[in-house]
């Protein structure tokens, strides 16, 4: 079953991924100002907007492992971590070449781009914490801990463009009147489906990871104390 | 750099991006399945002499 289920899955990532490519280059028309380099904006918007959910993911997970604790909602958490991770680096550097081609350099101290770049580190933190702390336990507890703290980087990221003066531009699907262009709309909804069928991909394999991982630590420790009986 | 070097290496960075951690990912995934045959064998040979 679980095998069908993979299958499902990477067939399913290869259509919606083949349509939305297809929608990218041959049915979103070409931008008046900025010709075809636009197109940046069908990898860019779902890689930030999947870190955003990988992140709430990332707390909810931590929240349900704290009341729980049950070990399943911590493989959750740092599953959708490392995809978060992910999903910012892709966005950070699709934005840092658009940017390059649109205002000329290829980073910014703005607010938008130096609040995504806080909380990627915010992130990396997490996950280098729970690299360095042994006891399964604790790492599970504190790594909840910083999973829910760092989900308050993306409000901040989010509303960084509004709050502060930015070259950013603001929200163009969420903002009343300046929407984009329907075929534009279509397929940027088209890219961000297949951007989280992928992260669902990712955040399943990664679980099914953590859990092996976890085993091969239980069985090496049943090993050794089984050799120290046997001396 | 033409607009359309821009665009094409935006998209190269995406795809090597998410295919080297897919890639990354498979490697740790056989590495601990690996291990998990490598520790049951090690198991199921130590548990005979337990029981001796």
């Amino acid at each position: 079953m679980p095998r069908v289920f993979s299958f499902l899955s990477y067939l399913l990532l290869l259509v919606v991924m083949g349509v939305a490519l297809f929608a990218t280059f041959l049915i979103a028309p070409a931008e008046r100002v900025q010709g075809d380099v636009y197109r940046l904006l069908f990898v860019h918007v779902p890689s930030a907007w999947l870190a955003f959910l990988a992140f709430g993911i990332v707390a909810i997970g931590s929240a349900l492992y704290l009341i729980r604790r049950s070990p399943r909602w911590d493989r959750l958490a740092v599953a959708s971590a490392e995809a978060g991770v992910l999903f910012t680096t892709l966005a950070l550097a699709t934005g840092s070449i658009w940017g390059r081609h649109v205002w000329g350099v290829w980073w910014q101290w703005d607010p938008r781009l130096t609040t995504t770049l806080v909380m990627w580190f915010i992130y990396a933190g997490y996950l280098a914490l729970r690299a360095y702390i042994d006891e399964p336990e604790s790492k599970r507890r504190m790594s909840a801990v910083a999973g829910i703290v760092g989900i308050f980087s993306v409000p901040l990221v989010w509303f960084s463009v509004e709050w502060w003066r930015s070259l950013h531009p603001t929200p163009s699907v969420t903002s009343p009147g300046g929407g984009l262009p329907r075929d534009m709309l279509l397929t940027l909804l088209l890219c961000v489906a297949a951007f989280t069928v992928l992260y669902g991909i990712v955040v399943r394999q990664r679980m099914l990871l953590e859990q092996a991982s976890s085993l091969a630590s239980d069985l090496t420790e049943r090993l050794h104390a089984q050799q120290e009986r046997s001396e | 750099m033409t607009e359309m070097h821009f665009l094409f290496f935006g998209f190269g960075v995406v795809w090597l991006g998410v295919f080297s951690y897919l890639f990354y990912l498979s490697g740790r995934i056989r590495s601990v399945r690996d291990e998990l045959d490598s520790l049951s064998s090690q198991l199921d040979a130590a548990e005979p002499s337990d029981k001796s």
